[in-house]
């Protein structure tokens, strides 16, 4: 079957035979992440699985659920949700799809408290370059059958197969959510009431410093949030210690902490026509690697993020912030680019090192490169 | 609980599945004495019969030798030597494995024993370092001052290495809360089979690349040998409570734990034990389990302590939702230790019942316990064996244990009927055919009932891609393409050195 332009497969099927075509292809979900990772190489098919669609499984009383790469994740939840059940992952983008969230290896504030879809995620179904579809994992909690091949494709840019369907463990939904937010003089500052919290014997989800150039949260110059999850007893204890670190403490709790969540994922687009680098390091050495503006900052897992404005010579500086990052053990790599920045030569999108190994995944499964071309520098 | 076998005994699975060594074994040796001294180069085959087998006791072997590296560079050098002429070698940690996966017929060992130091614990990040051969609860130990742990605790943590349970992905019980071994897995450095010295994964988050480390843990030491560790380190929890509840039919202990789970509580831990282990317990440890009840669930909450009082009562309410003769809390530390120290000990218990075991793993869906459960005591009736079934519960993760005496004439038939008979039951229900033992040889056969032909392929051109020439533990963990033979248990002895 010959792809000329957006294809919307409605069945694996189809997919798989639009693969076998042997054309190059662009696969996506929604496109939310299209401005993540190197451009895409130009003039190639793209094939949107926008309608594969459908909660294959869901047994509640095993706490599982198999669906079809095209399902956003808000409508996932939603349907877990009637059951008090959720995937606890909060990536951005409301209109994000699962099979992008994988690609992309997407993951938000609650990162921290949860892990990423990684730690979910059981087992997948997925096209190979040869349009041959195989399975990996399972759809039980735990198991070490066969290698978890399905682990390949995070954060691969559909570069190794295209998953077409995924299965995952959930958790049950927590009784009460809630932000404390302090108000802070700076972004640094902010940091450093986060490690301590971090520090503490508090069990908070997630603890995220923004700077307040993120003005559709804040008005003020920083912000601390510490996000907390549980039950009645867990969010007073916080409150209780929160509250003798940071007197200027305020607290959101359910319905009223939604808004500020929800902003937090939209935070990816607040300032999009800048380069967004992030940078990755131990949670206590992240500091050492921030450059004097950091944007948001989520102190728990060690990442940040940082916007620049898109000069030509932006390279040369990311080059020597990488190579910096790269001598104290973590790492900085541009996560999205406005269009005309997304040159995959230039930026540095990939770590250099483990490449040998990782460029024999990419010939071993695509060795003709006809999957999502561009999308990965390997 | 291990035999003493004088011959070698390999089931028809492993005799078919793993290669006969073609390699110069003689010059290979001659190498490894220049640099190995004596004590850490075992060639003597007395003292190779302590490497014969894992804790899974069918298939039996003596390597070639055993080597104990001290360093990274000692690895990749025997490794290296391996390659160069031609002798498959295997990685072994404490050998406490139940799925045959260190079983080396007449290659090489690469032990881990003397690679056992902790190299860093960076307290405030929750990191560390270890070397491959460091025992999974010493690393615990060695934290637990700090406030912190190393969450995947296999039953035999007290002995299994690090290396062993990345190899092998394990989980243990409380893995139920906390995930298993690759979810704290965070760098790996590895040896290649040819000898090369990679680095996987990071210490900082969401490293950008493909996931080798989540491809690597539960590769079964076919992929190669990781030298170095880079684990998440965990808080302890605040406070923790266990309750014990006792039930007059293992189905309704069943019911008890879809009952906790399906109420939205994430305990850290559920284990169902049955009468049969429960007495064995009884008289081998004394833990404080009633030798007169069908089953016993063990179940652990934790967490901060403002909560636990509620997560507690929330157990017991469940649990009295259900048809339980008796539920209550542990009454105190010395008591809660002694619960599961009986549970944690229990394969052991078992042991003192018959002279040999043989386990199964599947992994079923929670909400088939009750079902699944029952089917398998009447597999035990058709099949007149004893199944006793200590298990992880909350994960759905079965242990049924066939408890044999080998010298009984046409046990082994039965035992391996038993065996298949639970497995295809596991398969009927969407179930996995091992959740944390692995496949090594003894699941090998059963492979392809849980996936296809390219599945499988797949899984083999990512392995030889890390393996190319095959030396890296052959045999082992995925079965090779279009051979298919009996599963289980066989009685075909080889004469020694095979």
């Amino acid at each position: 079957m010959a792809v000329d332009t957006t294809s919307t497969p409605l069945t694996e099927e189809e997919l798989a035979e639009f693969v076998r075509s042997g054309s190059m292809l662009h696969v996506f979900g929604n496109g939310t992440k299209r401005h993540h990772g190197p451009s895409p190489t130009p003039d190639v098919p793209t094939v949107c699985l926008r309608k594969l669609s459908k909660i294959t499984a869901y047994e509640p009383g095993d706490l599982v659920v198999t669906v079809q790469a095209g399902v956003r994740l808000v409508d996932l939840q939603a349907e877990l949700a009637k059951r008090n059940q959720w995937l606890p992952i909060d990536p951005p983008y409301a209109e994000a799809t699962i099979g992008g969230i994988l690609a992309t290896n997407s993951s938000g504030p609650r990162r921290y408290g949860y892990g990423t879809i990684r730690d979910h995620l059981l087992g997948t179904r997925s096209i190979g370059a040869d349009g041959v579809v195989t399975r990996s994992g399972g759809r039980v909690v735990k198991n070490v059958t066969g290698f978890d091949l399905h682990k390949l494709h995070i954060g691969a840019f559909g570069s190794l197969g295209i998953v077409t369907e995924a299965s995952f463990k959930l958790r049950p939904r927590p009784e009460i959510s809630a932000a404390f937010v302090f108000p802070c003089a700076s972004v640094d500052e902010a940091h450093t009431l986060l490690l301590k919290v971090f520090e503490s014997k508090l069990r908070p989800v997630a603890l995220e410093a923004l700077d307040g150039r993120l003005k559709h949260i804040i008005d003020g110059a920083a912000l601390a949030i510490v996000g907390v999850e549980g039950t009645r007893p867990v969010i007073d204890r916080h409150y209780r210690e929160l509250r003798d670190l940071a007197p200027r403490l305020g607290i959101l709790e359910g319905e009223r902490a939604e808004p500020l969540w929800n902003a937090l994922r939209k935070l990816p687009d607040a300032l999009r026509d800048y380069v967004r680098l992030r940078i990755g390091a131990k949670p206590h050495e992240l500091k050492r690697l921030l450059p004097s503006a950091p944007l948001w900052i989520s102190v728990g897992t060690g990442i940040a993020r940082a916007d620049l404005e898109p000069a030509a010579d932006l390279h040369f500086s990311v080059r020597r912030m990488a190579d910096k990052a790269a001598t104290l053990g973590g790492y900085v790599v541009a996560e999205s680019a406005p269009p005309a920045m997304q040159n995959r030569d230039k930026l540095i999108w990939t770590p250099p090192g483990e490449q040998p190994l990782m460029k024999g995944l990419r010939q071993l499964r695509d060795p003709k490169r006809v999957l999502n071309p561009g999308r990965v520098t390997l | 609980m291990k035999q003493r076998a004088i011959l070698p005994v390999l089931t028809p699975i492993a005799q078919q599945e793993i290669p006969a060594v073609k390699g110069d074994t003689k010059k290979l040796l001659e190498d490894l004495k220049s640099f190995l001294p004596p004590e850490r180069l075992v060639t003597k085959p007395d003292d190779l019969f302590a490497y014969e087998c894992d804790a899974q006791t069918f298939d039996r072997a003596i390597p070639l030798c055993v080597t104990f590296p001290e360093s990274t560079a000692e690895v990749s050098r025997i490794v290296q030597l391996c390659s160069k002429h031609n002798v498959p070698f295997v990685p072994r940690g404490a050998g406490t494995g139940l799925s045959g996966g260190v079983v080396a017929v007449g290659s090489l060992v690469v032990s881990t024993a003397r690679l056992n130091k902790i190299l860093e614990i960076d307290v405030p990040n929750r990191q560390a370092w270890v070397q491959p051969g460091v025992v999974n609860m010493h690393l615990s130990k060695a934290v637990a001052a700090d406030g912190l742990h190393y969450a995947p605790d296999p039953s035999s943590q007290y002995a299994c290495t690090i290396g062993g349970n990345v190899a092998e992905n394990s989980g243990g019980p409380h893995t139920l809360k906390y995930g298993v071994t690759t979810n704290h897995i965070l760098s790996l450095e590895v040896v290649l089979p040819d000898g090369t010295v990679v680095m996987m994964g990071s210490p900082a988050a969401d490293f950008p690349g493909y996931d080798l480390v989540g491809v690597f843990v539960g590769s079964e030491g076919t992929f190669g040998i990781a030298t170095k560790i880079l684990v998440r380190l965990t808080p302890l929890p605040e406070g923790v409570k266990t309750i014990l509840a006792i039930y007059d039919s293992v189905t309704d202990a069943c019911r008890g734990v879809t009952e906790i789970l399906g109420r939205g509580i994430l305990p850290a831990a559920i284990e169902m034990i049955d009468q049969k282990t429960m007495r064995a317990v009884e008289q081998y440890i004394h833990a404080g389990f009633p030798d007169d009840a069908a089953a016993a669930l063990l179940v652990e909450v934790d967490g901060l302590t403002d909560d636990l009082e509620l997560q507690g009562s929330a157990v017991l309410e469940a649990c009295k939702a259900t048809k339980v003769r008796t539920v209550r809390l542990a009454k105190d530390d010395a008591e809660r230790a002694k619960l599961w120290k009986g549970r944690k000990q229990a394969f052991g218990a078992l042991g003192r019942l018959a002279p040999n075991y043989y386990t199964h793993d599947g992994v079923i869906p929670r909400t088939k316990l009750p079902e699944v459960l029952e089917e398998i005591y009447k597999i035990e009736k058709e099949q007149r064996v004893i199944i006793a079934n200590v298990f992880h519960a909350g994960d759905g993760n079965l242990h049924p244990v066939v408890l044999y005496d080998e010298r009984e004439e046409g046990v082994i038939e039965r035992v391996r009927k038993a065996g298949e008979d639970i497995l295809k039951l596991v398969c009927k229900v969407g179930g996995g055919l091992s959740g944390e033992h692995g496949i090594g040889i003894e699941k090998l056969a059963f492979m392809r009932d849980f996936f296809g032909e390219e599945d499988l392929q797949e899984m083999r051109r990512i392995r030889d891609l890390f393996n190319p020439r095959g030396l890296c533990n052959p045999g082992k963990a995925i079965p090779s393409a279009g051979r298919c033979v009996e599963p289980g248990p066989g009685r075909k002895k080889l004469p020694v050195g095979h």
